[in-house]
C-alpha cells in the first residue's frame, strides 16, 4: 500500500518535472542552454504520459473515486516540491540572469555602484517571511493530506479480508462493510451491512442478489422460486449494500448464504463461513451464547 | 426554489433506501405475538405476515395491525414467520428465534431434518 503511494508520488513528480523542463524558462535554467523544439515536445509528451500513468496506477489500486482523489493529493505535493526545487535551482550561483527577482527573494539594499555584481556572485537569500510562507505552503497541505490518508478507512472491497469468488457464471467480491460488531437497531435486532461488487457487465444478467444468515427458503415443488433469500443488495453505482439481520438463535454453523437470481430465472447459491466473512459477527454470536 | 427541493429529495431518497424490516416474536401461552417495524424504529403498518411450515405450506397469512403487531396461534409443526415488505425486503423469524420458546420443541435429526413434531401445546 505504502509502496503504491510512493510510486504515485514519484511518477507524478517525474511527470511534472518533464512538463517544467519543456518550458523554455525552466529548460534553459536547468540545462543552461535553450532546448530544441523537438526535445521540448518530447519532454511535454513524456510529462503528460507519466501523469497519466500515475493516475492509472491510483485508479487500479483504489478504483476511480478514491484513486482520483489520492492522485490529486500526491499531484499537489509533487507540484509544490517542484515549485521550490525549481526556484532554488533558478537562483543558484551563476544560473540566474541579472536583475531578475522572484516573490520569495529579497535583494540586498544597494549601497554602492557595484552592488549588482555582488548580488549576482552570492545569489539572493530567502527572507524570513518568505521562508515561513514557503514552509507553510508546503507543510500544511502535506500534513492535511497525510492526516486524510491515515484516517480514511480502506474501502471494504479493497481490504484483504474481502472474498473473491464465483457464483454461477459471475465473479464477485464480497466483504462486510465495517469490521465492527453488528449494530443493535429497533426491537433489539443485530444488523450487519455487507458490500458486493459483481464483474464488469455482469449486472445486466442479474435480477437480484441476496444475503442472509441460514439457508434460503423456496416455494414448495421442484425448482420452486425463491420465497425468502434474505435482504437484497441495493444502492447506486457498482457496489451494492445489504443489511443482514442476525437471528436470535443463530449459530456459527448456520453460515451466510449468498443467493443470486438471474434475469432468466436461474438461481445460484453460495454458503460462506460466518467466521471467514465476518469475524465480528462470529464474535458477537459466540459472546451472545 | 428547485435546488432546495432537489437537495431535500436527494437526502430523503438516501433515507428511504436504507429501510430494513425487523421483527420480534414472543410466545405467550399458546399464542405467538409479533411486533414488526423498521430498523430506525418506525412502525410497519399493514405489512404482510406469513406463518409457513418447513415443508413450504402457508399456515397463516395476516397483516401487521395499526400498532405494528401480529398475533397467531402456535403451530403444531416446525415453522417460520415471514415479514414480507416486498422483493428483497423480508425478515424471517424461525421458530427457534421466538422469545420464550423451548429450543427442543421440534426435534431434528443430526442432519437437521425435522422428524417428529413433539407436543404442539406443551
Amino acid at each position: 500500500m505504502t509502496a503504491v503511494h510512493l510510486l504515485v508520488l514519484l511518477i507524478s513528480l517525474a511527470g511534472f518535472a518533464g512538463l517544467a523542463l519543456a518550458m523554455p524558462k525552466h529548460g534553459k535554467a536547468i540545462f543552461r542552454q535553450p532546448l530544441s523544439d523537438a526535445r521540448r515536445q518530447l519532454l511535454r509528451l513524456a510529462g503528460w504520459l507519466l501523469l497519466a500513468v500515475a493516475l492509472a496506477l491510483g485508479m487500479d489500486r483504489w478504483r476511480f473515486d478514491i484513486g482520483t482523489v489520492t492522485w490529486l493529493g500526491w499531484l499537489s505535493v509533487a507540484g509544490l516540491v517542484l515549485v521550490f526545487v525549481l526556484s532554488r535551482w533558478a537562483v543558484r550561483p551563476g544560473s540566474r540572469p541579472k536583475n531578475e527577482g522572484s516573490f520569495f527573494m529579497q535583494r540586498p539594499a544597494q549601497k554602492s555602484g557595484n552592488a549588482d555584481s555582488e548580488s549576482a556572485d552570492t545569489g539572493p537569500s530567502l527572507s524570513t517571511r518568505g521562508t515561513v510562507f514557503a514552509a507553510a505552503a508546503l507543510l500544511i497541505p502535506l500534513a492535511w493530506f497525510t492526516g486524510q490518508l491515515l484516517t480514511t478507512p480502506i474501502k471494504p472491497l479493497l481490504r484483504e479480508d474481502a472474498i473473491h469468488g464465483d457464483v454461477g457464471p459471475w465473479s464477485f467480491t464480497l466483504a462486510e462493510k465495517e469490521q465492527n460488531q453488528p449494530e443493535i437497531v429497533a426491537l433489539n435486532v443485530p444488523l450487519k451491512a455487507f458490500v458486493i461488487r459483481f464483474c464488469d457487465g455482469c449486472e445486466r444478467d442479474i435480477r437480484m442478489a441476496y444475503l442472509k444468515v441460514r439457508e434460503p427458503r423456496f416455494l414448495p415443488g421442484v425448482g420452486g422460486s425463491l420465497r425468502a433469500a434474505g435482504n437484497a443488495f441495493e444502492g447506486r453505482g457498482r457496489e451494492k449494500t445489504a443489511e443482514v439481520p442476525l437471528p436470535r438463535a443463530a449459530t456459527l454453523g448456520d453460515g451466510l448464504w449468498l443467493t443470486v437470481e438471474a434475469t432468466n430465472g436461474e438461481v445460484y447459491h453460495q454458503r460462506f463461513d460466518i467466521q471467514r466473512l465476518s469475524p465480528a459477527m462470529a464474535r458477537f454470536i459466540r459472546e451472545d451464547k | 426554489m428547485r435546488i432546495p427541493i432537489l437537495v431535500l429529495a436527494l437526502l430523503c431518497s438516501a433515507a428511504v433506501s436504507a429501510h430494513t424490516p425487523v421483527c420480534l416474536c414472543e410466545l405467550n401461552g399458546n399464542r405467538l405475538d409479533c411486533e414488526g417495524g423498521f430498523h430506525d424504529g418506525s412502525g410497519a403498518v399493514d405489512v404482510t405476515m406469513r406463518v409457513i411450515a418447513y415443508g413450504g405450506e402457508t399456515l397463516v397469512t395476516g397483516k401487521l395491525d395499526d400498532a405494528s403487531r401480529f398475533s397467531t396461534p402456535l403451530p403444531g409443526q416446525p415453522f417460520y414467520i415471514l415479514m414480507d415488505v416486498g422483493p428483497g425486503e423480508v425478515f424471517e423469524v424461525d421458530w427457534r428465534d421466538i422469545v420464550g420458546i423451548d429450543g427442543q420443541r421440534f426435534e431434528t435429526t443430526e442432519a437437521g431434518d425435522v422428524v417428529v413434531p413433539q407436543m404442539a401445546n406443551r
